[in-house]
Parts: C-alpha cells; sequence; structure tokens
C-alpha cells in the first residue's frame, strides 16, 4: 500500500466573505496529524471538502493514491469521518443511525460497534436528538471506528466529551495506530491531545495553513528570553515571533540563531525557558 | 445499484412513516372531497346539468395538488418553516454525501421515493373517488366507462409524473428556502394558467380533460405518460450531476 494516506495540493474553495486555501497537505501511514485553528479558521471545511459535502474550486485530492473524484466511493469505503452530520437525523434511535450507516461499509464490524457502545456506555435504543453533546460526539467517534478503515479525518472528537471517555478515546486512536499503517488527522483545540497523541501539527489561520510544526522542533528551538535590552535592529530578526518591553523579553522559534545574534549585539540573557505546545500556539494562532 | 438505491428508499420510508401516515390520510379526505366535485364536473360536461359547484378548486386539486403526491408533504420540512433556516433536505443528504454511496445510487433512491409515494398516494386518491362513485348515488360512472375514467386517471398522472419529478430536485438539489417558495410561485403559475384558460375557453381544465378522457383518453394517456416518464428519467439525470456538483453546507 501507498505509505502516503493523503496528499492535498493547491486546494482552494472561494466564498463571498471567506476563502479556504491554497492549501497542501500530506498525511503520512504511522502519522497522527493534528490540525488547529482559531474558530472558523476553516478545520471543518476542510474536512467537508475532503469528504466532498462541499466542493472545492481547485486542486488536487488523492486519498491512498487514488484520486478522490474518479475513486470516492472506495476511498470513502476506507476512511472514518467525525465531522458533526447526524443532527438532521435526530429522530432516529442510535441504533437506526448505525443500521443507515453500516450498510455503505464492507468492512463494518458489528462485534466491534456492540464493544464500543458498552465501553462508552451508549443506550443505543436512545434517539440520537435527546443525546447530551458530549454522548452525540462519542456515537460519531465509534461509528467513525466501526469499519476498517485507514485513515481517520476527526474533526474534534473529543469537544463536550466527559473526562473518562476523553481517555478512552485517547486510548482507542493509540490502539488504532497499532498497525503503523495507518493514520489520523485530528482537529482540536485541546493541547494535551496535540502533545499525546500528534505527530506533527499543521496551523489553519484565516483559511491558509501558516505553519507546520514538529513537536520536536517545538521543545528545541521555542523559547521565551528575558534580556538586558531591545534593540530595534532585533524585531527585523527572521525568528522573532515576538518581543515586549516590561521586563525585556523575546519569544523566538530558534533559539540557537537568536542566542548568536544576541550575543554579537552584546545582549545579556537573563533568563531561557522553553515554551510548551500551548504557548507556541497561542502565538500562532493569534 | 438499483438494490442499494431500493434499500436506502426503504430506509426513508421506514424513517418517515409518521409524515407518511398523515399525508395518506390527508389524501384520503382529499379523494373524497374531490369526487363530489368530479361528479358534478362530469355532469356539467356530458349532459349540461348546470349544478353549481367550485371549479376553481377543482382544478387547482388536479393541477396544483395531485404532483404535490410526489412528496411526503405533511412530513415536517414541508410543515414547518423552520426548514427555510435548517435547510433539512440539504442537511439530510450532507450525511449521506459522507458516506461511501455513490451520487447515482442517491439520485435513484431520491427517484425512488418519489415513484413510490406518487403511485400510493395516486392509488389512495383515485380508489378513493371511485368508492366514493361508486358507492354514492352518483352519475358519474353512468356518464364514463371504467376504462374512460382510467384514461382520466392516467391523463393525470402523466401530468403529476412531469411535474411531480422535479419534486427530489428541489428538496435535495435546492434549499429550504426554494422548498418553502415553490408551492407560491406555483400556484401563482397555476391561477394564471386557470384564469386564461377560462377567458378564452369558459372551460374547467378538468372539465376539458374529462371530455377529452372519453374522446380520445387512451391516446392522451399514453401520451401524458410518456411525458412523465422523459420529465422524471430528466430530472433525475439533472439531480444526480447536482448532487455530485453542489456544496451541502
Amino acid at each position: 500500500m501507498n505509505t502516503l494516506l493523503l496528499e492535498v495540493e493547491g486546494l482552494t474553495k472561494e466564498y463571498e466573505n471567506y476563502s479556504l486555501g491554497p492549501i497542501d497537505f500530506k498525511v503520512e501511514a504511522g502519522m497522527i496529524v493534528g490540525l488547529v485553528g482559531a474558530n472558523g479558521s476553516g478545520k471543518s471545511t476542510f474536512f467537508r471538502v475532503l469528504m466532498r459535502v462541499i466542493q472545492e474550486d481547485k486542486g488536487r485530492i488523492e486519498f491512498f493514491g487514488k484520486d478522490l473524484h474518479t475513486n470516492e466511493t472506495e476511498i470513502k469505503q476506507n476512511i472514518g469521518y467525525v465531522g458533526e452530520l447526524l443532527d438532521v437525523y435526530e429522530y432516529l434511535t442510535i441504533e437506526e443511525l448505525a443500521s443507515l450507516i453500516y450498510y455503505w461499509y464492507p468492512s463494518w464490524n458489528k462485534d466491534r460497534f456492540e464493544y464500543l457502545a458498552k465501553r462508552y456506555e451508549i443506550n443505543k435504543k436512545e434517539k440520537y436528538g435527546k443525546c447530551s453533546k458530549g454522548t452525540k460526539k462519542k456515537v460519531e467517534f465509534i461509528f467513525s471506528l466501526c469499519p476498517d478503515s485507514w485513515l481517520l479525518l476527526l474533526d474534534e472528537p473529543t469537544a463536550g466529551v466527559d473526562i473518562v471517555s476523553q481517555r478512552k478515546i485517547k486510548e482507542d486512536l493509540m490502539k488504532y495506530m497499532d498497525d503503523g499503517d495507518k493514520a489520523i488527522v485530528l482537529a482540536t483545540h485541546n493541547t494535551e491531545e496535540l502533545n499525546q497523541l500528534c505527530d506533527s501539527i499543521y496551523v489553519l489561520r484565516h483559511g491558509k495553513i501558516s505553519d507546520t510544526l514538529n513537536k520536536d522542533d517545538i521543545y528545541e528551538n521555542w523559547s521565551r528570553v528575558w534580556v538586558s535590552r531591545i534593540p530595534e535592529t532585533i524585531k527585523n530578526h527572521i525568528s522573532i515571533i515576538n518581543t515586549s518591553l516590561t521586563p525585556p523579553q523575546i519569544v523566538t522559534n530558534n533559539i540557537q540563531s537568536v542566542e548568536e545574534f544576541l550575543k554579537k549585539e552584546e545582549i545579556t540573557i537573563n533568563h531561557t525557558q522553553r515554551l510548551s505546545l500551548e504557548e507556541v500556539l497561542e502565538y500562532l494562532i493569534e | 445499484m438499483l438494490e442499494q438505491a431500493f434499500w436506502l428508499a426503504k430506509k426513508e420510508f421506514k424513517f418517515q412513516w409518521l409524515g407518511f401516515t398523515a399525508t395518506i390520510l390527508f389524501t384520503l379526505i382529499l379523494g373524497i372531497a374531490t369526487a363530489f366535485l368530479l361528479d358534478i364536473s362530469a355532469e356539467k360536461v356530458f349532459i349540461n346539468r348546470d349544478t353549481p359547484y367550485n371549479r376553481l378548486l377543482l382544478d387547482l386539486i388536479f393541477i396544483g395538488i395531485t404532483p404535490s403526491f410526489a412528496a411526503i408533504y405533511m412530513s415536517k420540512p414541508y410543515l414547518s418553516f423552520q426548514t427555510i433556516k435548517d435547510d433539512t433536505f440539504t442537511k439530510r443528504m450532507a450525511l449521506l454525501r459522507s458516506l461511501p454511496i455513490p451520487v447515482k445510487v442517491l439520485s435513484a433512491s431520491r427517484t425512488i421515493v418519489m415513484l413510490m409515494t406518487l403511485s400510493i398516494l395516486s392509488f389512495i386518491f383515485y380508489g378513493v373517488i371511485y368508492l366514493i362513485l361508486v358507492t354514492f348515488p352518483m352519475r358519474f360512472l353512468e356518464l364514463m366507462s371504467f376504462l374512460e375514467f382510467v384514461s382520466f386517471i392516467a391523463i393525470w398522472f402523466g401530468y403529476a409524473l412531469a411535474v411531480g419529478g422535479m419534486i427530489p430536485y428541489i428538496e435535495y438539489g435546492t434549499s429550504g428556502k426554494v422548498l418553502h417558495l415553490t408551492p407560491f410561485i406555483s400556484i401563482a403559475i397555476f391561477i394564471a394558467i386557470i384564469i386564461i384558460v377560462y377567458s378564452y375557453v369558459e372551460s374547467g381544465i378538468v372539465e376539458i380533460i374529462l371530455y377529452f378522457a372519453k374522446e380520445n383518453g387512451i391516446l392522451l394517456a399514453i401520451a401524458s405518460m410518456i411525458i412523465g416518464i422523459s420529465s422524471t428519467y430528466l430530472w433525475n439525470r439533472l439531480l444526480t450531476n447536482r448532487l455530485a456538483k453542489r456544496d451541502y453546507l
């Protein structure tokens, strides 16, 4: 099987007051990719374009080495998707919803559905519309795991979910990745999830991917540095993300290069602190 | 493909049983009222008996309402103006499009739902009319043979197919706003047509069809059915293209 499970090139979608892209995006087997961005940054729209619920204006989308447009049904059979689309069938019970969905997935595992429904304490006889927000999310998550898919596209799967179930979801995602030939794209606002699960993180800002981060790079390169003074020249430095004067401090995404620069400028470093992922994302998303 | 489309259509009926039952009940009542109007209309056409009746209402029932037998028109999306905002049909299709279902299966299933709804409701509507005509002391069946009455039904069924065939397209290819605007626009158009016909031939449209059903019934019925089937095929093709290309959210 192709190790590149998803490849997106030059994807754009124009709206009257908003545009998505151009987006280039790749997901390889064995990876969990995080997708972060402020509300309205385009995460859900991106997923919906990938699932053809929204049509792109331009660009190429390939799953598993195959073009989405010409192999749509076959591709979708191998994707698990969480995208908040079930609400329109609120009058159906969870069992009825499952019966509507499973038919279309040749690899749907009924035993897994039963097991997961029990594990997440889902009452299958309950009407979907009567479920709490968290339960709805859990139901969607369970549905996404029931086919033997190669790729999961998860749009905020833990939003509103209780702590115990959040932990179970994380466990199940890690278990899903056990084979090493699958991948997950996870849109989330939860930095703990990004920290624990994701190998790389794409930052979506105003419909465009503004940054691509590797988790290890963040810990090695992103720092807050307290300095003796802040000269005007420092603001033009390519690796300076933010400066403030009281007390004089800078935030950088390349500590080595900044340290060299400060030494050359004879500026004293008073203190250095590595930034957490949460802090880094705050700078990137703002 | 057809097997999958029928499976999905069956699910749709199962999920919509409440709305469908209400639609059947309303159609039954409509059939009862129509039978009496139709009897008076036939007496006027064939024996010049001038019993006053509301021919505009009768024309509106056949021209305006029989095509709506192609929809489960007493279901929530049709009865609630909230649909304008919620766009229920589009959201249903959004979920279905996210599943691994070929677009052709989706459009075929919608057309099957339309055909089955139209067939069942038409059967109930005309069946009730026939039962009333047989049960009550009316002259309709003296004035028209059974075959002529069947031709009359087939003419209107073909018409309902031609107009109602667009209903799946309106439901799933447009928005909730269009869904709720269409009946109003249609009724305005139908009334305009009726007024034009009245001013030229001084007869109701149902009266004219009754007359021709007796004269050239079978030919007209065949022509009407061909037009209806062709339209349904055309609307299905348009729906398939639309479903493949539209944005759902």
